[in-house]
């Protein structure tokens, strides 16, 4: 049998505390767990019984999407959000974000870590953690904002990186 | 592949005597043709994640030439820029998953099928994913789909391209097609709105993106694929409820993977052989094949053929199951 796990309401709960931080406050999907890190997204008519059900007798491997991660090994003291998280909540994420400049798209694309200028520097001084990285109307992933504000790490996966052509 | 390096594969004097019995010598020469030329680059608008409107404002905006060749679906794009070897899958937009680069033919079996939101579809033959994603867009991640596959390497690649695509209505499962229907048979009382079998098939309709399917062509293959199919198709039409409709789809145009297939079917199931309304040129299925006769209702199934809309070769047959009436105790 999968071992699947759901998340009851105390632990979505603390989720979406964690993602108040971008104007997150309800995550319409059932979450739940494969591993022990991983929170996954499901969005469809299924209910959680009939998912451990169907989970005791089919070889299930994936449910919904990679929704986040806990991070430090808090529980949901830190959680990273993924990049299809990210996009599927856009319609409510209105703070911790930072704007791109073309040439930063590009970096954040082949997957560098992003240098802020003196400018971006003083406009995002408040913003500490995870951010969300946008470009024009485009959210493009998340990032880690530095302590001094210079740096913001870049989280992308490697398949969703652009390739170097030849 | 280059013109160059295509022109080195031929096709075995048998494939080119069936293409000539199924379509005759003049169209088949010009489906031989057209093995060598590409397909125009095509790509499907994730409405998942944005709009066909919005999309094709940032596609222009980066000077290339598209146009949405059908009105009524406008997700449907074609770029006629000549781009540059791997630019279509190196675009913001499609690291995005904004938009999925997908043939045309692919398109067509769950445009025939319509899922709507709340159902729930079996995908059987999931992987890459491409059909799971159109499917899940119109459903708008409602419903529930089913996604399966076979292999380890397969499930990776589909479930990529499910994250990518924004795709949260789905269970992925990795079981041989027959023995997951026979499991959910068996262990549950699970029925489907909506399938699709997309079956394995021996690939006569993608010669133009991989020409090397000339060498492997051969009649036992094609023998070998049809009984699978068989196996494949019946055990899927036993889990669709009753009135619930089901594509039957391959790249391939031999009649032994496509119709006779389907005439299985009809000699052992309650079934309706629906007819297909698609913007492009279908022809119908065929009846006879050397000296099989197939079911007449077979007609109202669609084969497309390169030359006719600048495509790859598919073929697709909408069933509609009237009652639970099944004359196979067990395929095996």
């Amino acid at each position: 049998m999968t071992n699947i796990q759901f998340l009851d309401s105390t632990k979505k709960k603390k989720i979406i505390s964690e993602l108040e931080v971008f104007g997150v406050d309800s995550i319409p999907y059932l979450l739940l767990k494969f591993g022990k890190e991983r929170v996954r997204a499901y969005s469809g008519s299924m209910s959680n019984k009939e998912l451990y059900n169907i989970c005791s007798f089919l070889p299930v491997e994936l449910i919904g999407i990679y929704f986040g991660k806990e991070v430090n090994g808090g529980e949901f003291e830190n959680f990273r959000l993924s990049t299809d998280a990210l996009h599927a909540l856009q319609s409510q994420i209105d703070k911790n974000i930072v704007d791109l400049l073309p040439e930063q798209e590009k970096e954040w694309f082949f997957g560098s870590n992003i240098n802020l200028s003196e400018e971006q520097q003083k406009k995002y001084q408040d913003l500490k953690g995870f951010v969300a990285m946008r470009s024009g109307q485009d959210f493009l992933g998340i990032g880690k904002i530095s302590n001094d504000k210079k740096l913001i790490s870049n989280f992308l996966p490697k398949e969703r990186r652009r390739r170097k052509m030849g | 592949m280059h013109y160059k390096e295509k022109i080195k594969y031929h096709p075995k004097p048998e494939f080119i005597e069936r293409m000539q019995a199924l379509i005759g010598k003049e169209d088949a020469d010009v489906f031989f043709k057209i093995a060598y030329e590409e397909t125009p680059d095509s790509i499907r608008c994730n409405t998942l994640k944005i709009s066909p409107e919005e999309l094709k404002q940032k596609l222009e905006s980066k000077n290339w030439k598209i146009h949405q060749p059908f009105s009524q679906f406008p997700e449907v794009i074609i770029v006629d820029s000549e781009l540059g070897p791997g630019e279509l899958g190196n675009t913001k937009e499609h690291l995005l998953g904004y938009y999925y680069v997908q043939e045309i033919s692919s398109m067509l079996p769950i445009l025939a099928l319509q899922p709507q939101p709340g159902e729930i579809l079996l995908d059987l033959c999931a992987s890459p994913g491409s059909k799971t994603t159109q499917a899940a867009a119109m459903m708008q991640n409602q419903g529930t789909i089913f996604a399966n596959d076979l292999e380890m390497g397969r499930i990776a690649i589909l479930g990529a391209n499910l994250e990518k695509c924004g795709v949260m209505n789905t269970i992925v499962t990795r079981k041989d097609a027959v023995q997951l229907c026979k499991l959910i048979e068996k262990k549950s009382n699970l029925k489907f709105d909506k399938i699709l079998v997309d079956a394995p098939c021996s690939c006569e309709g993608t010669l133009r993106k991989s020409p090397k399917t000339f060498l492997m062509w051969n009649v036992k293959v094609i023998e070998k694929f049809s009984r699978v199919q068989k196996k494949i198709a019946s055990s899927a039409l036993k889990l669709l409820k009753v009135g619930g409709e089901m594509i039957y789809s391959t790249c391939t145009l031999s009649p032994e993977e496509d119709e006779e297939v389907v005439d299985f079917l009809c000699k052992n199931f309650d079934i309706e052989i629906e007819k297909i309304d698609l913007p492009l040129k279908l022809r119908s299925g065929v009846c006879e094949w050397g000296r099989k006769v197939y079911d007449e209702r077979i007609k109202n199934a669609c084969r497309v053929y390169p030359q006719d809309n600048n495509t790859d070769g598919f073929f697709l047959c909408k069933i509609k199951k009237l009652s639970d009436l099944c004359r196979i105790i067990d395929y095996d």
